[in-house]
């Protein structure tokens, strides 16, 4: 159990649900430790330079030549590029290839980007650091239960800081799972849990484990019923 | 500034070598030319979403063996990088290329410039990228049709530094590197299919002045005889502009070869921020000193080592070895000859030169392609030398050999160009034709000395023609003077 996943960030109700997973688990014959991911707070910066960047890159190709959407009648290449672009993408996949684009350009590049990529250096380590010792690393998959739809669209930090424990797992490339936990309000909560490198069927043991000392994973939310 | 100012020109050149594997760089779609228009591009080379690149193992081992080629740097990790760009042929929005970590660095080669000297060219680097669709600007009325087929073909993008002087230099190095990656085996070196293709930076500065002027890049450029014409005309422009006080802009000419000009195509502040940053759907490229050693011992016999064995051991002029040795085809053509024929360089070499290459060249056909193989020549050679037939003759038998009338032997048979070296039947000859020139053979007795030979020559001429050619000169001649003299 990371100290770093159950800080300020986490809503209380979620705590609760985790640690009373966290208790089935013992119950398995788990053995819970303390560890510590100091730089989790950093993935959040750093994994929204990289992913804009990758996005801003990767989406270039939706640009009206070949698929996907073409604006009507375009009156020269570059008006078929920029109207195509501007009709077809959402706000939130805009706002990424614009913080990308700005994070890989000439002059930028070295502040933002490879600053990222030396942070994710630095998470992965931490990472490593704990699986020394441990086989799993268990937690919240999220700081609180589902948004409503589009409720931080103008808010896109708060929206961003929701991600705070699973980017980390992003960055440093590892595998992990989601497992079913129990609900709050009526909308559910999930367990994570990250294994260490190729160690997918250790994580999907224990998570199939979990699963047959519980339901979580058989109750659908009542908005779905 | 000073009209009578000496300038020196400086070149870079950056030449896309395009590499002879028989799949893309990051697919498994055929590289083969000339195919039907976007029938060899598959869901990686068109950038569907959601596909995702493989290193071709090939496109690898032949950059090593180049760096190798070139006495380069090959580093331990090497890393694919995105440019980001747009253009309607570039299908992802981006070309994977190498930036940071090229495969190459630091090489050099010799270069042979005026008077013979040598010269030393650096080769900064070389890498890996693929390369991008072909727009058709023509075809369609209005529209553009782009081909993807050559998108995602594996390009070595072989970069010098501004080292050269003069277009001369230029084309000096162009070749030599041109006949580098044919020996290799790593590209065609086919110009006109764009296998070989060059762009070149080209600036110029007073002579005693250290700083480099402001450079131009000169794109298109896909002919020897197009890149010297476009270096000149590029080299007099910059100069011009200088001398009439004004400056030269940096930016990117494009080069028309109907008008013999450069144009402007972009200036630095339209150029591109490629926004470059290592792939992420790409692993770094480890390299290892035992695949390193592995492509070693594939580098076969180079130009220069070949030229050089070539004077030394065969005993050729250095026209000769300088002939053979730039175009590996030719060079095995001649090595196999020579074997066949168990020797004779010199002999070999002149047939090569002389009757295979204009025969070759007047079909625009391919020395590999020859309706007369090395093994053929190399036959008809060794007759010559046994004495079956006169040099002479032998034009005879190439001819028939080249038009596939079968090999030397069987057409000295059937033709019945068998040389005369028998004795009598020579003798036989010289009696004929003297008693048929009674006249000239009393001029010859009578005349001074310093006209005799005028008379030897045409009775010479009157016995070979008589013979069909087929009469061995030399003891025409020999015969020939006994019997005029007795």
């Amino acid at each position: 159990m990371p100290k770093q996943y159950f800080d300020e960030n986490l809503d209380n109700n979620v705590a609760e649900v985790i640690e009373n997973g966290l208790k089935e688990l013992e119950k398995l014959g788990a053995k819970c430790v303390d560890v510590e991911l100091p730089h989790t707070e950093l993935s959040i910066p750093a994994y929204y330079v990289v992913a804009p960047a990758e996005c801003s890159s990767n989406l270039s190709r939706y640009d009206g030549v070949r698929f996907g959407h073409r604006c009507k009648e375009p009156k020269d290449l570059s008006d078929l590029y920029c109207r195509s672009r501007q009709e077809g993408f959402g706000k939130e996949v805009k706002r990424r290839i614009m913080t990308g684009t700005y994070v890989l350009s000439a002059g930028y590049y070295d502040a933002y980007y490879i600053k990222a990529q030396k942070i994710r250096q630095i998470i992965s380590n931490d990472f490593q650091n704990v699986f020394k010792n441990v086989d799993i690393i268990a937690g919240p998959t999220t700081t609180g239960v589902a948004f409503k739809l589009n409720e931080k669209l103008n808010d896109p930090i708060s929206m961003y800081l929701s991600d705070l424990y699973t980017v980390s797992v992003n960055l440093a490339g590892l595998p992990a799972i989601s497992v079913p936990s129990g609900f709050i309000n009526k909308l559910p909560v999930g367990m994570q849990l990250i294994g260490n490198y190729f160690q997918e069927s250790l994580l999907m043991n224990v998570a199939h484990q979990y699963q047959k000392v519980t339901d979580w994973h058989q109750k659908i939310p009542q908005a779905y019923e | 500034m000073n009209k009578s100012m000496e300038w020196e020109t400086v070149i870079g050149l950056e030449i896309h070598a395009q590499l002879a594997t028989k799949s893309k760089i990051f697919s498994g779609a055929s590289t083969i030319y000339g195919a039907k228009p976007n029938t060899q591009a598959c869901a990686v080379d068109l950038g569907l979403p959601g596909v995702l690149p493989v290193i071709n193992e090939q496109a690898i081992l032949m950059a090593i063996k180049f760096g190798l080629a070139i006495g380069a740097e090959i580093p331990e990790r090497s890393v694919f990088a995105r440019k980001n760009y747009f253009y309607p042929d570039l299908p992802k929005g981006y070309q994977i290329s190498q930036f940071e970590l090229p495969i190459v660095s630091n090489g050099f080669i010799e270069i042979v410039i005026e008077n013979k000297k040598k010269k030393l060219i650096k080769i900064t680097r070389a890498h890996l990228e693929e390369d991008a669709g072909k727009s058709n600007h023509d075809q369609f009325n209005g529209c553009t049709g782009i081909d993807f087929n050559r998108a995602g073909n594996p390009l070595l993008e072989i970069v010098s530094e501004p080292d050269m002087n003069d277009a001369k230099e230029a084309i000096s190095y162009l070749k030599k590197i041109h006949s580098l990656v044919r020996y290799l085996e790593i590209c065609d070196g086919n110009m006109q299919e764009g296998s070989f293709r060059c762009d070149a930076n080209v600036s110029v500065k007073p002579t005693q002045q250290k700083e480099l002027g402001t450079r131009a890049e000169i794109k298109n450029l896909n002919s020897f005889k197009f890149i010297e014409a476009a270096i000149n005309h590029e080299v007099e422009r910059q100069i011009n502009l200088i001398e009439s006080g004004e400056i030269v802009t940096q930016e990117t000419r494009l080069y028309d070869a109907k008008k013999n000009e450069t144009r402007s195509m972009r200036s630095k502040e339209e150029a591109n921020d490629y926004r470059y940053f290592p792939d992420p759907d790409l692993l770094p490229v480890l390299i290892t000193e035992e695949t390193k050693k592995i492509v070693r011992e594939l580098i076969p016999e180079l130009p220069d080592a070949k030229r050089m064995r070539y004077q030394n051991e065969l005993g050729l002029s250095e026209y000769d070895s300088d002939n053979l040795t730039a175009n590996p085809d030719i060079a095995n053509y001649f090595e196999t000859t020579i074997k066949v024929a168990n020797g004779n360089a010199k002999m070999c070499a002149n047939w090569i030169m002389g009757d295979l290459l204009a025969s070759l060249n007047k079909e625009n056909m391919n020395i590999k392609n020859s309706p007369v193989t090395a093994k053929m020549l190399g036959d008809m050679i060794n007759l010559i030398k046994d004495k079956t037939i006169s040099g002479k003759i032998a034009k005879i038998v190439f001819e028939a050999m080249w038009n596939k009338e079968g090999v030397a032997i069987s057409i000295i048979e059937s033709k019945d160009l068998k040389q005369v070296t028998d004795l009598n039947e020579i003798e036989n000859l010289i009696d004929g034709i003297i008693a048929e020139n009674t006249l000239q053979v009393k001029q010859y007795k009578n005349c001074p000395a310093d006209k005799k030979q005028k008379f030897i020559s045409f009775f010479i001429g009157q016995i070979m023609k008589k013979s069909k050619g087929k009469a061995n000169p030399i003891q025409v001649s020999e015969l020939l003077k006994e019997r005029l003299n007795s």
